[in-house]
């Protein structure tokens, strides 16, 4: 292991054993280390992307928009003007002269063309550096056309990614409180850190709707403007995902007295947590508990049998873990070992010291875990502990398949629903497709090159 | 008139056909043998860049970053850059290091080229910085910039190991492959491909994993560049500075052709009669008989494809060479669009059109502009990357995938543009996409043409 890592790394990674401290983490990426992690702006821009009908624009030179265009598998019911790219195309002479009017001008004509219901303006680096004032463009704009135009300040190098998940909820805590909650009804609640990847909020809202609560607003899943205005109605937050939505859940507890509770919606074990926390939480409508009940049996009933015929196949079968929030890690290990697979290598891109804790007492012994890995601890790691599935974001895919083994993306990304109790069947289906596929047997780890096979 | 970014009345640059020249240069030194890239810059820009090109390469690219944080982005990021280095060499001992600047590195001012001559001066690799266009540049721009300023930083050599250069433009794996028969046919070993992702972006499975992936133009033959006789290169629109094959010329009296892409019959025999003239070697019979097969392809095809309208678009390069393919069987270019500034790109398309006449030739769009273009016109066929796919489903048009990049099919990589038999793949691909609107929209739906 020692000659694999770089001196300043070897703390943020670990092996789980009777006795095994603590990992060191929440540092900023080590240069040259080929961090996966992306940049505050990167963070900022996943979690507002879901909001349909408010216009996106991001104010900096034209990758950081071009790389963001449409990246989301975050499904609308209606607008879709968040999958449209809108980038100030910074030039040389804005650099030198400042980038305000330009913005100012974009600003106008956009809302004009698209009338959004609000419009979400995204520092980059560079506007970060050239010293414009976009709070100052926002608030002009804003007071002229009659919207919320919205600064987001998420300056690339200003932390990590989830600075850009707080400044995203800056953002977002903008537009709490300005809507009209008369008809909020007592049984109601928010979902945040969901986003609707394959419509997997709206399977979720279905639960919850016939336990007979009143979703007020998924807020950054099939998103609207209208509805995060008046989300400061519900009675509580119910927060999925460790790092994104969490700081509006604790500023609205704050500002307007709301509870909140940390969820997962993965997992069956985790999924029915989730509703029936909910539940009790209402506990003055026993009501509730009893339907919540009865929404886990009917779709536990429905997905049984096929969970028995994935068990019987994976049982055994070891994976490997790295995505970006650790929550997800937790549910991901419990999901697996429901159909008897054990994880043996287990991280994060933005996991926290509790979080790391938790993912120690989670894991089987022997499970390395890591903090901010890079593709060479990965593979590394995989190919040492045996792993025969990876599970992870893009920028892993290939790592798996150059080693050779199976692949599973749970980033956002995807376009498959994992969530839910549906979810969970598309996910072990997907897990027993890569792992069982028979493309595997012809790598060179397994079966040897041409020249070793003749 | 058109609202190019850098016009008064300019609106915003709306689902881009473009992306920054960064990447451009880590997908050229992804070419080099044993090379690593490091942007300088924030961690964001390497991970984007990352993420992006393993959606068309679907292979590990790993670019480093000099990770800035708010400290480096205030004070500059020479620390940062050191540490980054120092690492990269540790982890991935590399023989060479390009240093990218990012928009972020330029407009604090940081200086980037001495920054890399002090550490180079430290270190046992070559450590060589790039400094493309950061504004207003594109992802070609940092590729060729990338190419000029390795062949002129890297060390000399005075031992002569080829006779020629080639420099391509972006194009796929097996377009690479492709030119190393080609031009191998003609000069033996005796040639420089540069860059030559052929192999690191297109490889078998590992038994490990490897840091750097094996394959690339290597390092000697980058040191003899200046001694060969002649250079090629596709894209002569090339501002001189990033131009390699021009640097070369002027600098070492590299004698430079600058030829229109090798696509279409016309293309491919330029390409072809300098590769004879220059070795003194007849073409071989394999090509030969590919073109014979090409042009007999041609004439299986001319009844379909003869006066349908097709819309191009992407790199200038690129639009320019399947333009000119088109023109050849009778399809008429009628919008050629590139997502870049490109003052002189109506006379670049003409200089390769023979036969038909766009209506619209148009550089700097973004695929909102191209879409308005569209508005009111006949047209059957959308020829370019995967972010024309919108507006394809939109104007329910079919879109003929290619160039760079493919993201929402496989195999974009290993699709063969270039050359005879690139062509032939091209008429196939375009051909068989009318065929089936053809057969779709067809009450009797035959199964014969
Ligand atoms: S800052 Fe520049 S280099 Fe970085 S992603 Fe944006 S456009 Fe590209
Ligand atoms: S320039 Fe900054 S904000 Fe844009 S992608 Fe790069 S790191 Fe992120």
């Amino acid at each position: 292991m020692s000659s694999l890592l770089l001196n300043e790394r070897k703390d943020q990674v670990m092996i789980k054993t009777e006795n095994s401290g603590s990992i060191s983490c929440e540092k900023t990426s080590l240069a040259g280390s080929v961090s996966q992690r992306a940049c505050v702006f990167c963070g900022s821009r996943v979690v507002l992307y879901p909001v349909a009908d408010a216009l996106h624009i991001v104010h900096g030179p034209i990758g950081c928009a071009s790389f963001t265009w449409d990246i989301r598998g975050s499904l609308s019911s209606g607008p879709e003007l968040h999958r449209l790219s809108f980038s100030t195309d910074l030039q040389e002479k804005d650099v030198i002269y400042g980038g305000e009017k330009k913005l100012e001008s974009a600003l106008e004509k956009l809302i004009a063309e698209h009338k959004p219901k609000a419009a979400f303006v995204f520092a980059t680096c560079i506007t970060g550096i050239i010293g414009d004032d976009i709070g100052a463009v926002c608030k002009k704009v804003s007071d002229k056309v009659g919207i919320q135009v919205i600064p987001v300040h998420s300056e690339g190098f200003k932390g990590t990614k989830k600075d850009g998940y707080k400044a995203a909820c800056d953002a977002l805590a903008k537009i709490v409180g300005t809507g009209d909650t008369s008809n909020v009804p007592k049984l109601s609640i928010n979902i945040l850190g969901e986003f609707n990847l394959a419509g997997e909020a709206w399977l979720i809202q279905n639960y919850y709707e016939r336990m007979g609560i009143e979703v007020v607003s998924i807020m950054t899943g099939d998103g609207r403007v209208e509805k995060i205005a008046k989300s400061h109605g519900a009675s509580l937050n119910v927060v999925q995902c460790s790092g994104s939505l969490t700081y509006l859940a604790k500023h609205m507890e704050k500002e307007y007295g709301i509870p909140h509770m940390r969820v997962s919606y993965f997992g069956i074990e985790d999924m029915s947590k989730a509703l029936y926390d909910v539940a009790d939480f209402f506990s003055d409508y026993p009501e509730v508990r009893e339907k919540a009940e009865k929404v886990v049996s009917e779709e536990i009933s429905k997905i049984m049998p096929e969970i028995t015929k994935y068990r019987q196949a994976l049982s055994g079968k070891r994976a490997a873990v790295y995505v970006g929030g650790a929550f997800k890690a937790f549910s991901l290990i419990k999901a697996l070992r429901l159909i008897g697979m054990s994880v043996v290598v287990a991280g994060s891109q933005t996991g926290n010291k509790s979080d790391y804790e938790q993912l120690k007492m989670l894991c089987d012994p022997g499970c390395v875990i890591l903090d901010d890995s890079n593709p060479l601890e990965l593979s590394n790691f995989v190919i040492e502990k045996g792993a025969d599935l990876f599970i992870g974001g893009v920028k892993e895919r290939p790592i798996a398949y150059k080693i050779g083994i199976g692949f599973c993306d749970h980033n956002h990304e995807r376009k498959i629903g994992l969530a839910g109790y549906e979810g969970m069947i598309n996910f072990f289906k997907e897990v027993y497709s890569s792992v069982m596929s028979p493309v595997w047997k012809f790598v060179p780890r397994k079966f040897g090159t041409l020249r070793e096979v003749i | 008139m058109i609202k190019t970014s850098e016009s008064p009345d300019y609106v915003s640059t709306t689902n881009p056909c473009k992306v920054c020249a960064p990447l451009g240069v880590s997908l050229a030194i992804k070419g080099i043998e044993s090379a690593m890239s490091i942007m300088h810059g924030s961690q964001g820009c390497a991970t984007y860049i990352r993420r992006y090109m393993i959606s068309h390469f679907k292979e590990p690219l790993d670019i480093a970053s000099s990770s800035f944080s708010e400290t480096s982005a205030i004070f500059g990021g020479k620390t940062n850059l050191m540490a980054a280095i120092e690492n990269v060499n540790a982890k991935y001992e590399p023989k060479l290091i390009a240093v990218a600047a990012t928009c972020l590195s330029e407009t604090i001012g940081d200086d980037v080229k001495a920054y890399c001559a002090e550490c180079s001066k430290e270190s046992n690799t070559e450590i060589i910085s790039i400094t493309p266009p950061p504004f207003g540049g594109a992802h070609l721009d940092g590729f060729y910039a990338a190419v000029t300023s390795v062949l002129m930083g890297k060390s000399k050599s005075d031992k002569v190991r080829q006779k020629i250069n080639i420099f391509p433009s972006i194009y796929s794996t097996a377009d690479l492959r492709y030119m190393h028969q080609l031009v191998s046919s003609y000069f033996g070993e005796d040639y420089m491909l540069l860059p030559d992702y052929s192999q690191t972006l297109d490889g078998g499975i590992w038994g490990e994993y490897v840091p750097i992936a094996p394959g690339g133009t290597p390092l000697k033959k980058i040191s003899s560049a200046h001694l060969a006789k002649t250079s090629i290169g596709f894209s002569p629109f090339l501002k001189d500075e990033i131009n390699p094959g021009k640097t070369l010329e002027s600098e070492f009296g590299v004698d430079f052709f600058g030829l229109r892409p090798p696509i279409g019959i016309r293309g491919c025999d330029d390409l072809t009669q300098l590769l004879c003239k220059k070795s003194g070697n007849k073409t071989n019979d394999y090509y030969l008989q590919e073109r014979a097969r090409l042009v007999d392809a041609y004439a299986d095809c001319h009844k379909y494809t003869f006066g349908k309208r097709a819309v191009v678009y992407g790199d200038a390069d690129f639009v320019a060479g399947i333009a000119s393919f088109l023109d050849e069987v009778g399809i008429t270019p009628v919008i050629c669009a590139c997502g870049t500034p490109f003052n002189e790109f109506e006379k670049y398309i003409d200089s390769c059109l023979e036969f038909t006449k766009p209506e619209i030739v148009r550089a700097n769009v973004d695929f909102k502009t191209l879409d308005e273009l569209l508005e009111g016109m006949d047209v059957d066929l959308l020829i370019g990357n995967s972010k024309g796919y919108r507006i394809s489903r939109d104007r329910n048009i079919p879109l003929v995938r290619c160039g760079f990049p493919i993201h929402d099919r496989v195999g974009g990589p290993r699709f063969q543009h270039i050359g005879y038999g690139g062509t032939m793949n091209l008429l196939d691909h375009v051909t068989n996409t009318i065929l089936t609107t053809k057969q779709n929209e067809s009450p009797v739906g035959f199964s014969y043409q």
